[in-house]
């Protein structure tokens, strides 16, 4: 889990209680607002519309965040998801906090607010207020009857024979009533004349047609009106003449300002009362729908409130619970957002943080460690690869631990897929690697300190000589942990040693044998030439042939004391740079008549290739091989050798290869090993030494050579290597200056 | 009235159905004098029962005739050429018991002893100016629109929530189109 994501959870969280907070701020203003506004106040009653659209939105809004946070809740509850259960259950504990003493106290007000409302309709002050106005009604009914009768006395007086004296009158009439306006009128309402108390008031008040029509059904009117740009209250009368004329009258009579004052207040009060009975229900709607609108803004604001607050407080916990499982999973670069609130839960979270820490930097160790380990390890193994020695452990139950290359080589057997192998199942990897556990085993068993022995291992083709040495693996005073075996293939050290004795015994003889023989010879050879004229013919031929006997003898010892003085010659080459095909083609000019019956066949591919070597040693070596090749082959039906060379490279050295070959009829599989040791051959004659000097002369020019079989036959292999010019030169300069101080000396 | 500008109101477009309306425009006539279009428009105010109880409890009510004069055609964002309202006012006034109707702009009022008269007056609109002549241009046609509603906002506050959203209190005739050709 990143803690990016863990830090922006927690910034969305905020994000939302920062919006949320401003919404609920601006909700209360409105409804603050609002309130005043249903308390009579004429400014917000204005906007009251806005205001009751914004709280309704508002509200539908904070509902809409409820809804979705109680969505998420579940959802979350659904699928399992780490705290919302214990959020799930703070939000229903919230809740019920809140919601028990909001209802209580919405209850309550709306009891209170009700009986309120309705107390201000006393039964006593509606009677009253109805007295009064029947009360005033009555004195200005009063008053309309007496102008009434006032009206009618005037409009029986009035002279309406024409016109001009009919305006008269009116005037005289209105003076002498005290009316503010009389007018005259036919029965359709059009005015025929009329009098005000104000002469430029010129429109007198129309009579609608209503209350023409009443009149003319003979219904007299009396009213009352509200005249002039005062308002003051007048008595209005219409009637038809009393005297049957086709006239209405219509007069006007103020009333005093006193009961005009009267009458105006009362009205006003009686109107307020009436309209204010009549807006009691609708203000209690209003008050309701308002304390219904605090009542569900403080529920929803509540319930909000409790989400949040849950979600903050169950935050770090979730957060503590996702990076545990992250911990159960490996992630141990776990990084929780610290609340920053100073309490147990940032203690908790920190603590937490803290831990994590140390669990990665101990992870980082061990992997540091497991890292040096795996190099270490990768360093030994590649040390054990390139040791020439084998080398196996055991653990302490003898198991194979380990084995290098070498080992698995010199036992041939691969003992890398033989690693955790019990001894007993090891031992039937192979008979090698049983003949040399069961050397081992008793010093193993028994935990032998500096056991070494020598082991000769039978393979097919050829032996080895192995030394062996077994050593416990064990930490300065701890306990054992198994045996390491060291052994190394002493065959061709065996071998030398065996080469350099038999040179010192060559030497020996030659120096011990060749002494006496010169003597020898020349003994024999004085007996015949005295004796042999003197004896008969009998003991003559006896003589002669014995004497012949003892020279010929003489001759082969000779030749077979040169030729273990030669074997046990130091070495001490005169290099020549030699161009080995040419070499090669002089050698053979000596067996010219093989080549031309056919037995001897020669392919020389090596080109110009030359070497550094001493043409003598060379020679001998190609005539050696050569000879014996040929001796093979004489009782062969269809004899053949072959010489050939050629250029080769390996492990980016160059070299030339020369191989001799024949259809001789190979050489026995028990011999081979042995070939190239002294005194060893095939031939019924013979000093044995001819394959070690080959091998001996090779060597020393620092090539190598070896027997194949092929079909029929055998094949002599020797390589040898190109020459350096440089290094050529300078190793015959150093030869030369030792050959000058060995004859110096 | 001058004969050389011919006007008149060719045609009446109703928006919407009238008989969805509680207020109807009756008539509508227009004349031109001294360079004026005046208008002279009678609107039926069929008040709901609850409306008229209201009014009986001395509740003052007050209408509202909204007058749009608009090129015949003109692009959304074009302004209209006129576009006033004229309110009105009718109370009962329980001592006299009389019906007062009171023309808000000036201040006028008029008395009447039934309530059929008084709103018949209410909704007499005679010799309304409403543009002038030099505003409009000769033979182009316009959209002459008169919409009267009871004015909800002018009610007592405690009212106001129920007519919110009471049709009985959500009194109109909708958008009524005349056209006006000068």
């Amino acid at each position: 889990m990143a803690f990016a994501a863990l830090k922006k959870r927690a910034k969305s969280i905020g994000n939302e209680g920062l919006l949320v907070v401003l919404l609920i701020l601006l909700l209360l203003a409105t409804l603050h607002l609002m309130s005043s506004a249903v308390q009579n106040s004429d400014k917000l009653a204005s906007i009251y519309k806005p205001l009751l659209v914004l709280n309704v939105g508002g509200l539908g809004i904070l509902v809409g965040l409820v809804g979705y946070n109680l969505w998420r809740t579940l959802r979350g509850f659904r699928r399992r998801a780490s705290g919302s259960r214990l959020t799930l259950r703070m939000v229903v504990i919230f809740v019920f906090l809140a919601v028990a003493p909001v209802g209580i106290v919405y209850y309550y007000s709306m009891q209170f607010l009700l009986h309120g409302i309705d107390s201000w309709f006393d039964v006593k002050i509606d009677r009253a207020m109805q007295q009064s106005l029947e009360l005033s009604k009555a004195s200005l009914a009063l008053h309309q009857r007496e102008r009434l009768r006032e009206t009618r006395e005037l409009m029986a007086a009035l002279d309406l024979s024409n016109a001009s004296t009919a305006v008269i009158g009116l005037g005289d009439a209105r003076a002498q009533s005290g009316a503010t306006e009389l007018t005259l009128m036919n029965p359709d309402g059009e005015v025929l004349g009329s009098s005000n108390v104000d002469p430029t008031d010129l429109v007198p008040v129309k009579a609608d047609s209503v209350l023409l029509q009443q009149v003319r059904q003979g219904e007299d009117f009396t009213g009352l009106l509200p005249y002039g740009s005062d308002a003051q209250l007048n008595v209005r009368v219409l009637i038809n003449d009393p005297r049957g004329r086709k006239f209405l009258l219509q007069a006007l009579y103020p009333l005093s300002e006193n009961i005009t004052r009267l009458s105006e207040a009362v009205q006003h009060a009686v109107n307020r009362y009436k309209e204010l009975a009549y807006l009691r229900e609708p203000l209690k709607f209003s008050f309701s729908l308002t304390l219904f609108l605090v009542l569900l803004f403080s529920l929803f604001a509540a319930v909000w409130a409790a989400f949040y607050f849950a979600r903050r407080l169950v935050a770090p916990i979730t957060n503590i619970a996702d990076g545990t499982r992250a911990i159960s999973q490996g992630d141990y670069d776990t990084q929780l957002p610290v609340p920053r609130t100073r309490d147990e839960l940032s203690f908790l979270v920190s603590s937490f943080n803290a831990m994590t820490r140390r669990i990665a930097q101990a992870r980082d160790e061990t992997e540091r460690s497991r890292a040096q380990l795996q190099a270490q390890h990768a360093y030994l193994e590649t040390v054990l690869q390139q040791l020439t020695s084998g080398v196996m452990t055991f653990d302490d139950e003898h198991r194979l631990r380990t084995a290098n290359d070498v080992a698995s080589k010199l036992l041939r057997v691969d003992l890398r897929a033989q690693i955790g192998a019990a001894f007993n199942d090891l031992a039937q990897a192979g008979p090698a690697v049983e003949q040399l556990l069961d050397l081992i085993r008793s010093p193993l068993v028994k935990g032998e300190q500096g056991w070494q022995r020598e082991i000769t291992l039978f393979h097919p083709n050829e032996r080895n000589i192995l030394l062996c040495r077994l050593t416990p693996l064990q930490h300065v005073g701890g306990p054992s942990e198994g045996h390491l075996l060291v052994f190394d293939d002493i065959t061709l050290l065996v071998q030398a040693q065996r080469d350099a004795a038999w040179g010192e015994v060559a030497r020996r003889l030659a120096h011990e044998i060749k002494n006496p023989l010169t003597p020898i010879q020349l003994s024999a050879e004085r007996l015949r030439r005295r004796y042999l004229n003197t004896m008969d013919e009998t003991e003559a031929a006896v003589l002669d042939k014995a004497t012949h006997t003892i020279v010929q003898q003489v001759e082969a010892m000779k030749a077979m004391v040169n030729a273990f003085s030669e074997y046990a010659k130091p070495p001490r080459l005169a290099r020549h740079p030699l161009r080995v095909d040419k070499f090669i083609a002089e050698v053979l000019d000596l067996y010219a008549s093989d080549r031309e019956v056919g037995r001897l066949r020669v392919d020389l591919n090596a080109g110009d290739a030359e070497i550094e070597a001493d043409p003598l040693r060379i020679r001998q070596v190609l005539h050696n091989l050569i000879k014996n090749a040929l001796e093979a082959v004489e009782s062969v039906e269809r004899p053949f050798v072959g010489v050939s060379s050629r250029r080769i490279e390996r492990n980016d050295c160059l070299f030339v290869e020369v191989r001799v070959e024949d259809n001789g009829g190979g050489i026995d599989e028990d011999q081979v090993a042995h070939l190239f040791e002294p005194y060893v051959t095939t031939k019924t004659k013979g000093t044995g030494l001819g394959l070690a000097i080959v091998k001996k002369n090779i060597e020393e020019h620092g090539g190598s050579v070896w027997v194949e079989k092929i079909e029929n036959g055998a094949r002599f292999v020797f390589r040898l290597p190109l020459a350096d010019r440089r290094r050529a030169a300078e190793e015959r300069a150093a030869d030369t200056t030792s050959a000058a101080e060995n004859e110096h000396s | 009235m001058r004969r050389c500008a011919l006007f008149g109101l060719l045609l009446t477009v109703l928006l919407w159905p009238p008989w969805l309306f509680a207020f109807q425009v009756e008539k509508a006539n227009a004349r031109l004098e001294h360079g004026q279009f005046v208008i002279d428009v009678q609107i039926d105010y069929q008040f709901s029962d609850d409306v008229l109880e209201a009014l009986a409890n001395g509740v003052p009510l007050t209408t509202e005739v909204h007058i749009q004069v608009r090129r015949d055609g003109a692009w959304i964002w074009e302004g209209d050429i006129v576009d006033f309202r004229v309110r009105s006012q009718i109370r009962y006034l329980p001592v006299s018991a009389l019906y007062q109707v009171t023309d808000l702009d000036t201040a006028e009022r008029r008395n009447f002893v039934s309530r059929a008269a008084a709103i018949h007056a209410l909704g007499d609109l005679q010799g309304l100016p409403v543009v002038g002549e030099d505003q409009l241009e000769k033979g182009e046609d316009y959209e002459l629109k008169i919409k009267a509603s009871l004015d909800i906002e002018a009610l007592p506050l405690p009212l106001r929530p129920k007519a919110y959203i009471s049709s009985d209190w959500n009194l109109s005739t909708g958008w009524t189109v005349w056209r006006l050709r000068h």
